[in-house]
């Protein structure tokens, strides 16, 4: 068995009687008695079932036996049932066939298979032209799910993992050493990660590689961005695409070039842990605790859509007036396609609820898994309106993520959430128990009475339930006439 | 072309699959370099053999196949790695794929990675990743040989080192249903091998909602029982409950002094410590991470020397198995120490208050009736309340509750104040241990105690609260970290084990007595068990009883350790009759699960006259656990008939390994009803309390000082009741008064005794307990008197002929085997024993030469008991499951 490695594999095994074996030649065939095969045969150890043979490495073309050679094979069971399990195709010849009957029936075994190997060949090319019928169509069926989607203005990424920093930084950059950081994420889908620089930075490239914990690196995994002298807070790395393919374990590793030798990228850590994976490494020295780090995610191979940055300034002219959620009329919920929506639909468990909490002075616009939800406050007097933001709150921590975003439109020119949707700004994702900020700003300045948009989504989210969305109240800059009474 | 790994592809009927497996396999790259063997199983599609064709065609060096008969995909794989080790020597490891799955492209490189950097795994399995039904679930913890007897949490498609092919180690080509991969992987533990989860991401398993529907899972029960029986090694006895404990602390125990110390614990005489800072770690990580990271089972907050005290009685795995069992169904069991004025023994656990309801068949009571029931409700658990806080010793609570307690969500602040909230409303076991020792008190009270680590545990959670640190895999669906209790119970019998500790291989030997009094079965008992710890045997005590039982030290000096349960049933003889003898009363499931799951850690057990034990036999015998009786003697009722246990023994005899008695006679008896030779072994009793040579000999010395002329000190030692003949005894001593002979009895009167006058001439001392009071017993007399009208083999006699007394005894039961009538002493016809013993006493009173020879005759130290263990060790050392030593080390 040895020669298996080394020796060429014959073509084809025919097997004859013992007698005719060594005497007949067929090119292109190895011609094998019964015996030649059973010493090629390799005896099986610890076997229970009795059949003791295997055939190593060889193809069989067929048997061509005489009835001595019939009577032989049958006489062995094992054997007999090793070529029974191989369906090895057998002739009958009589007596005591000659050369040219065992070539004839030789013949027709190789017929036999040949037409059958070009059946199987024609099933193949039939299941390869199906395959990419459907792959084709997969494929454009998968665009314009898309493009559906986009349109549709649902929030494309959401958060998938922060953690806090502390006042502890780790300094990269000495020494060029990468910093490695487990990413708490599958690769697949991950679009792009803040870092949180702990002060000043010094100008210089922050050069992130997705790499395997064991084996080659991502392909294209890479990204650099430029720090800026004074750069601080969080700094976002965005991959040009987000990885794709199976679902696989990432450490994401970090480098940063200075323009000026010897500086060094002070980045944030968050608490210490207690797991080890989770740990960043630096130098091949676990730090015991991660990185102070945001993670993205939105949908594989695609390039990450733009993040909302919640830094964004208020414009240097206008006037900022506090408009309390008390203060404005009872929210209406925006229909969803109502036209088509059967009557028995509207009050499907699913529908959200929205409510004006005038006690907690807030609004709560329930997510829903399915679609977008939009709230509108109907009717509020502003002046040369330009931005809008509102604090924004995710209220209990036993839920999901949700995406809130606020917008405004004139007053009555809106009555369905689709169309809202395209009048809403950045969509703003808050884990559990979070606070944040949302904003809008009006490509015009807007007049008269304008209909404000609350706007929630779970995208990708497996339940809705106990996700409390509330929006605390709003700041309008603008030249508003203010109807609230506290002026900032 | 060295190839060090090879890709095994067993194919049954996944001809097109098969491609996929065999296309990735022989695409990989980057690390040690790799070959292919694929094994069609007698694959019923011609596809197969022209796919495999097709491959070696294109890869006439890296891929090699093979084809068989059908032997299922065990033989399959055995084939695989027949032709694999023969082909390739120099093979470092083997992979399994099954021809439906896929290995990632950097798979290759990783085996190498761990091969190098692992040296001490032997195989390596991957996570969950599934494709098709997508989900992914990860390995869980790290790996454990409790958690593998429990459920597979290897999966099939791993990288073997060939080490482990080299032992021999093979799939078992009969189990054709399912679960050959666990019984590989346990066949491989057996021999030593220990796996290791990976944790990145290598392997894709194939997920069809087909795949659901497979057969192994309905015949999970079948399967099961089928792995435990080949794996007793794993299975017997508390092998898992022991390896579960080389996983994690059992116990986290907390000493309340000044500064709070603590330690880890599996038995808590053998606690190894640790520092808080370990403790509030380990809980938060195992709070985060439940499915991967393992925590203890229970929290123990005792008072600084309280632990000793109960090493030193003995009692401090029984104290723990106790909180430990009663906090099952509660959210804390606390323990307090009371001293006993009369130097017993005990634990008793009491049940907890439930609030009033009405029976079923119950009349409704008046608002009065239920305001009072409340109010005794209510009053009960005040007490309780007020008990835990100040007085508790001891004070468990379990891992799941103590989280519970703990638990950060939904904000810190409300979690503070949920301790005190919980103790308001939940449930709260009392345990009172009962010892001869000082019950002052000193430390801070545990609950305190529990108080300031929680704030601990809380203040390191806050931290991590606003972190999620979960793995983004989801937790398997096999058995991990979370399900321990869950394994333990399925594994131990529904019930807990005594933790105990094994310190080496030797034998750990259980007696269950339903009374430890001062009794001839528990001396003999102790006098066994001492012979046995002399020759290496370590043995445990476990009193199943309805009463407290003694603290005498040397009757509890031979034990490692000693469990008690009270409760009434354990002496509840209402059960149906066999043979005119009265079984036990069945426990409840759940008691008596308790009951025996103690008992796990034992290799043999004795059982001497625990009628409720007999209920757990069967269980005990499916744990590898070897199950002795040990018979002494028959009782006689008001009738003249006799019953007693031996008639249980009978009873049970099927299902018990072996049958000792306590004479040859007895023995025949029981072989007599049926009882197979082979399953019977003597031991004759020996003496009941320990002299040491030196002692033996002083008080022969003292007895031959006596004068000739002395007058005859004759004596009845033991129980005033008529089986032991005292009203036969007073007659004689009335017959024979004017002799110059001096009367004396030790004992007092205990059953059937009323009415029993003794003259005052006639000297009465108190009953002998302690070693040197029956010392003295025994040197004030020349003579014992034994009229009794039922015996076994008393101890009494060789306890009185050791020292030079001369037993004068009625032949009942098996006393002829204690005496060599007018040799050792003297034999009288149960008839006219009065008459008897009258004449014998007058010709011994005139005869000191003769007193003389028979005094001599027995005197001296005996051996016996040494002569019974060795005996007793001879039989049953070939029959004990000696494996289970080895996996728990």
């Amino acid at each position: 068995m040895k020669d298996l490695k080394t020796v060429a594999r014959p073509a084809m095994v025919l097997i004859v009687d013992d007698a005719i074996a060594g005497k007949l030649r067929l090119e292109g065939l190895e011609v094998l008695g019964l015996s030649g095969l059973r010493s090629r045969l390799v005896r099986l150890e610890s076997d229970a079932s009795g059949q003791s043979l295997a055939l190593p490495d060889l193809s069989l073309l067929g048997a061509c036996l005489s009835d001595e050679g019939m009577a032989a094979l049958e006489a062995d069971a094992g054997y007999l049932a090793l070529l029974n399990a191989q369906d090895l195709p057998l002739r009958a010849l009589g007596e005591a066939p000659d050369h040219a009957d065992i070539a004839a029936a030789a013949w027709g075994l190789m017929v036999d298979r040949l037409e059958k190997t070009r059946r199987d060949a024609a099933m193949e090319r039939r299941a390869a032209a199906e395959l990419r019928r459907t792959h084709m169509q997969v494929q454009d069926d998968h665009a314009e799910l898309e493009t559906w989607i986009w349109d549709q203005l649902a929030p494309k990424y959401s958060v998938v993992r922060h953690w806090p920093a502390t006042a502890d930084t780790v300094a990269l950059g000495e020494a060029g050493g990468a910093l490695l950081q487990p990413l708490p994420a599958p690769f697949r889908g991950f679009g792009a990660v803040d870092v949180q620089i702990a002060e000043d930075a010094p100008a210089g490239t922050l050069t992130l590689t997705l790499l395997r914990p064991g084996g080659a690196p991502f392909e294209g995994a890479t990204t650099s961005a430029t720090v800026c002298q004074g750069d601080n807070g969080p700094f976002r790395l965005t991959l040009p695409r987000a990885g794709s393919g199976q679902p696989e374990d990432a450490v994401l590793s970090l480098t940063f070039t200075p323009e000026e030798a010897g500086k060094t990228l002070p980045l944030q850590l968050a608490p210490v842990t207690p797991f080890p994976d989770v740990s960043a490494v630096q130098d091949g020295v676990a730090l015991g605790r991660p990185l102070a780090i945001t993670v993205y995610r939105t949908l594989p191979r695609m390039p990450a859509p733009p993040l909302h940055d919640t830094r964004r300034p208020v414009p240097a002219d206008g006037t900022t007036y506090l408009l309390r959620p008390a203060q404005l009329e009872d929210p209406q919920l925006l229909p969803y396609f109502r036209r088509n929506m059967p009557p028995r639909f509207r009050d499907y468990p699913d529908a959200p609820k929205v409510e004006l909490r005038r006690n907690e002075d807030n609004v709560l616009v329930q997510p829903s898994i399915a679609r977008p939800v939009v709230a509108m406050l109907p009717g509020v007097p502003v002046e040369g309106l330009r931005q809008i933001s509102a604090i924004i709150q995710l209220a209990r921590h036993d839920t999901m993520p949700v995406a809130f975003a606020i917008g405004a439109a004139p007053a009555g020119l809106i009555r369905s959430a689709r169309k809202a949707l395209a009048r809403v700004g950045d969509w703003v994702h808050l884990l559990p128990g979070e606070w944040g900020h949302a904003w809008y700003e009006a490509e015009e300045p807007m007049e008269g009475h304008v209909d404000l948009f609350l706007a929630t989504a779970m995208p990708n989210m497996p339940f809705n339930t106990n996700a409390e969305a509330l929006f605390h109240g709003f700041r309008m800059t603008g030249r508003a006439k203010p109807q609230a009474d506290t002026a900032e | 072309m060295t190839p060090r790994i090879a890709i095994m592809i067993p194919i049954f009927r996944h001809s097109t699959l098969a491609n996929e497996a065999i296309s990735c396999a022989l695409s990989l790259s980057g690390g040690p370099e790799q070959v292919v063997i694929a094994v069609d199983d007698g694959c019923p599609n011609a596809e197969t053999r022209a796919v495999l064709d097709g491959w070696s065609l294109l890869e006439p060096e890296r891929f090699h196949r093979i084809h068989q008969a059908n032997r299922g995909l065990s033989g399959a794989r055995n084939s695989g790695i027949q032709l694999a080790l023969e082909l390739y020597p120099d093979l470092d490891a083997i992979y399994l794929l099954d021809a439906d799955n896929r290995l990632d492209d950097h798979a290759l490189a990783l085996f190498g990675q761990l091969l190098r950097d692992h040296p001490e795994a032997d195989w390596f399995y991957p996570n969950f990743d599934m494709f098709g039904l997508n989900s992914a679930a990860h390995n869980g913890s790290e790996f454990s040989l409790a958690q593998l007897a429990e459920s597979n949490i290897c999966e099939a498609g791993s990288l073997i080192r060939r080490r482990v092919l080299d032992a021999g180690i093979r799939f078992d080509e009969t189990m054709r249903s399912g679960y050959e991969d666990w019984e590989f992987w346990l066949s491989a533990a057996n021999a030593g091998f220990r796996g290791m989860p990976v944790r990145q991401s290598f392997f894709r398993y194939r997920k069809r909602p087909e795949s659901m529907l497979s057969g192994s899972h309905g015949k999970d029960d079948a399967l099961r029982a089928e792995i435990r029986r080949r794996h007793g090694w794993l299975y017997d006895g508390d092998t898992i409950s022991r390896l579960a404990g080389q996983d994690r602390p059992w116990f986290v125990i907390c000493e309340t002094g000044e500064a709070p110390r603590y330690a880890h614990a599996y038995d808590p005489d053998a606690p190894t410590p640790v520092s808080e800072e370990q403790v509030v770690t380990q809980m938060t990580a195992a709070a985060l991470r439940p499915a991967q990271v393992q925590r203890p089972l229970a929290y123990v907050f005792v008072r600084p020397g309280v632990l000793e005290h109960l090493a030193q009685c003995r009692l401090s795995a029984s104290v723990f198995w106790h909180l430990h069992t009663n906090a099952q169904d509660s959210d804390f069991a606390f323990a307090r120490i009371v001293t006993d004025p009369r130097g017993q023994r005990g634990i008793t656990a009491s049940a907890y208050p439930e609030p009033p309801a009405r029976k079923k068949g119950q009349r409704k009571p008046s608002k009065r009736e239920v305001a009072r029931a409340w109010d005794v409700y209510e009053d009960r658990m005040a007490e309780l309340r007020r008990a835990v806080e100040e007085e508790a010793d001891i004070l468990l609570i379990r891992s799941e509750v103590m989280d519970k307690v703990t638990e950060p969500l939904p904000d810190v602040k409300t979690a503070r104040g949920r301790l005190d909230r919980h103790l308001a409303t939940g449930r709260i076991n009392e345990i009172i241990v009962a010892t001869e020792g000082d019950d002052a008190r000193s430390g801070q009270a545990p609950l305190d105690a529990l108080r300031a680590l929680k704030t601990r545990i809380l203040d390191a959670r806050e931290i991590q609260v606003s972190m999620d640190l979960s793995p983004w895999r989801a937790a398997p669906a096999v058995s991990g970290p979370g399900n321990h209790e869950w394994i333990l119970s399925n594994q131990t019998l529904g019930g807990l084990p005594l933790p105990i500790a094994r310190r080496d291989g030797a034998m750990h030997i259980g007696f269950v007595a339903p009374i430890f009094q001062f009794g001839g079965v528990e001396k003999c008992v102790v006098a066994l068990a001492a012979a046995l710890k002399r020759q290496g045997v370590h043995c445990h005590l476990f009193v199943y009883g309805d009463a407290a039982m003694t603290g005498t030290g040397w009757l509890t000096e031979p034990f490692e350790s000693i469990h008690h349960i009270c409760d009434p049933v354990l002496r509840s003889w209402d059960g149906p009759q066999y043979m005119g003898t009265n079984m036990a009363s069945e426990p409840e499931e759940q008691f008596l699960n308790n009951m025996i799951a103690a008992l796990t850690g034992m290799d043999a057990v004795i059982i001497t006259g625990s009628a409720a034990t007999y209920y757990g036999l069967t269980a005990l015998r499916a744990k590898g656990i070897l199950t002795l009786s040990w018979e002494h003697l028959f009782e006689t009722d008001d009738y003249g008939r006799v019953y007693g246990t031996p008639y249980l023994a009978v009873a049970y005899e099927g299902a018990l390994d072996m049958i000792l008695t306590c004479s040859r006679r007895l023995a025949d008896w029981l072989h007599g009803q049926g009882v197979p030779r082979e399953k019977l072994l003597a031991l004759p009793n020996g003496t009941g309390f320990p002299m040491s040579n030196d002692e033996i000999a002083d008080a022969l010395a003292a007895r031959r000082g006596r004068k000739p002329g002395d007058p005859l000190r004759v004596g009845f030692l033991g129980r005033l009741d008529a089986q032991k003949g005292a009203d036969r005894f007073l007659s004689v001593a009335a017959k024979c008064r004017e002799l110059p002979i001096e009367f004396s009895i030790t004992g007092s009167a205990v059953l059937g005794a009323d009415g029993l006058h003794v003259p005052d001439w006639i000297t009465r001392y108190p009953a002998a307990f302690g070693i040197e009071e029956l010392k003295e017993a025994f040197a004030r007399l020349d003579v014992l008197l034994m009229p009794s009208r039922d015996e076994g083999l008393p101890l009494t006699i060789m306890e009185a002929q050791r020292v030079g007394v001369i037993p004068v005894a009625t032949d009942v039961g098996a006393v002829s085997e204690g005496i060599v009538d007018g040799e050792t002493g003297f034999l009288l016809e149960n008839t006219d024993v009065e008459g008897q013993m009258a004449a014998l006493l007058a010709r011994l009173a005139q005869e000191p030469r003769l007193r003389a020879r028979i005094s001599s005759n027995a005197a001296g130290p005996a051996g016996k008991w040494d002569q019974n263990a060795a005996l007793l060790l001879r039989a049953i050392t070939p029959m004990i499951r000696r494996e289970a030593f080895k996996a728990a080390g």
